[in-house]
């Protein structure tokens, strides 16, 4: 069933939302993936500063979304896990900056 | 490697220029960086080059069979050093597609390391390129080599890399105050190479104590 539609009209760009890339982990990972073209699990953690089982929980909360995708690749015989924000997270990371503008911009103060 | 429909390419440029996604890039590509290998190859390079000058046109030995090796020894121990060193530390992570100013300056060396190799494989037949060649190639080169280094200053938002790009600049002005033309082509690669070469190996040392090396990859040599 669909979430009820706010009765202040004024609420709605707040009920727009992605929760998905509102919890700041994974607005973090988005935001990185989205800056460079492909990044490997390690390069990620490092920036974000996230632990091993963090990342890989958010991770999959944004593979599921479709918003990144994971690819596996050999160097040298050695197994790299590359990461990669997909047309759809980026699409829903552009539309999730629109609706932060648009209810920050109606926030008091 | 697989091939995905990722989007490659397609970020809304209204997103590179916002403030907040110019940040997380610079962020990401000065991590990569701060290894200092990029300082290292280039300090290397024209070390390489100032060292062709003072054997070949200074002490009469003929490296013209030899020139075109240097580039490409430049290329492998910076990627081995990357490899085995940086990528097991900080993670490995692919830039987006470079600006057309960075593209045009790989075309650039692309060209000058091909035209290295060819005079390479006609010295190894007994002839010798012109002698004027040589230190317009290597003017070039240097020069090059300062606004690669002025680029990703501006990309990385790393002030050595200007400074760098700064020295190159203040080399060759002081060359071409020196009446020999090969002594001030010896100053001009010799000077910005040796600091190059000694600030990226200060930096690559600095990067290996703020970064040591990560317990899994121990267990991944033993394995």
């Amino acid at each position: 069933m669909p979430p009820p539609e706010p009765e202040n009209q004024d609420l709605q760009p707040l009920a727009e939302i992605d929760r998905v890339i509102h919890e700041p982990a994974r607005l973090a990972i988005l935001g990185l993936l989205v800056s460079v073209e492909s990044a490997d699990f390690l390069f990620v953690q490092n920036q974000t500063g996230l632990t091993g089982g963090n990342l890989s929980s958010h991770m999959t909360r944004l593979e599921e979304a479709g918003y990144v995708e994971v690819t596996k690749e050999f160097v040298d015989r050695i197994p790299r896990t590359l990461l990669r924000a997909t047309k759809k997270g980026r699409a829903a990371l552009r539309q999730y900056k629109r609706n932060m503008q648009k209810v920050l911009n109606g926030l008091p103060g | 490697m697989s091939v995905t429909d990722s989007g490659r390419g397609d970020l809304d440029n209204r997103d590179l220029q916002s403030p907040a996604a110019a940040d997380l890039q610079r962020r990401a590509y000065r991590a990569l960086n701060e290894d200092g290998l990029v300082d290292f190859s280039v300090g290397l390079g024209l070390s390489f080059a100032a060292l062709y000058i003072g054997l070949d046109r200074l002490a009469g030995v003929d490296m013209a069979a030899w020139s075109g090796f240097f580039p490409i020894l430049v290329v492998l121990v910076s990627r081995g050093l990357r490899k085995r060193f940086v990528y097991p530390r900080i993670g490995y992570a692919r830039v987006r597609s470079a600006s057309p100013a960075i593209l045009l300056m790989a075309t650039l060396t692309l060209l000058l390391v091909a035209g290295l190799v060819v005079m390479t494989i006609y010295a190894r037949r007994g002839l010798r390129p012109p002698a004027a060649l040589i230190p317009w190639m290597l003017r070039v080169f240097a020069l090059a080599g300062a606004w690669t280094l002025a680029l990703m200053g501006r990309r990385t938002g790393l002030v050595r890399f200007n400074i760098h790009a700064a020295v190159i600049l203040v080399a060759a002005l002081a060359s071409a105050a020196v009446r020999n033309t090969d002594y001030g082509l010896l100053l001009m690669l010799g000077l910005p190479g040796l600091a190059l070469l000694v600030t990226g190996l200060v930096c690559f040392f600095l990067f290996l104590r703020r970064h040591p090396k990560p317990i899994s990859e121990a267990t991944h040599a033993t394995s």
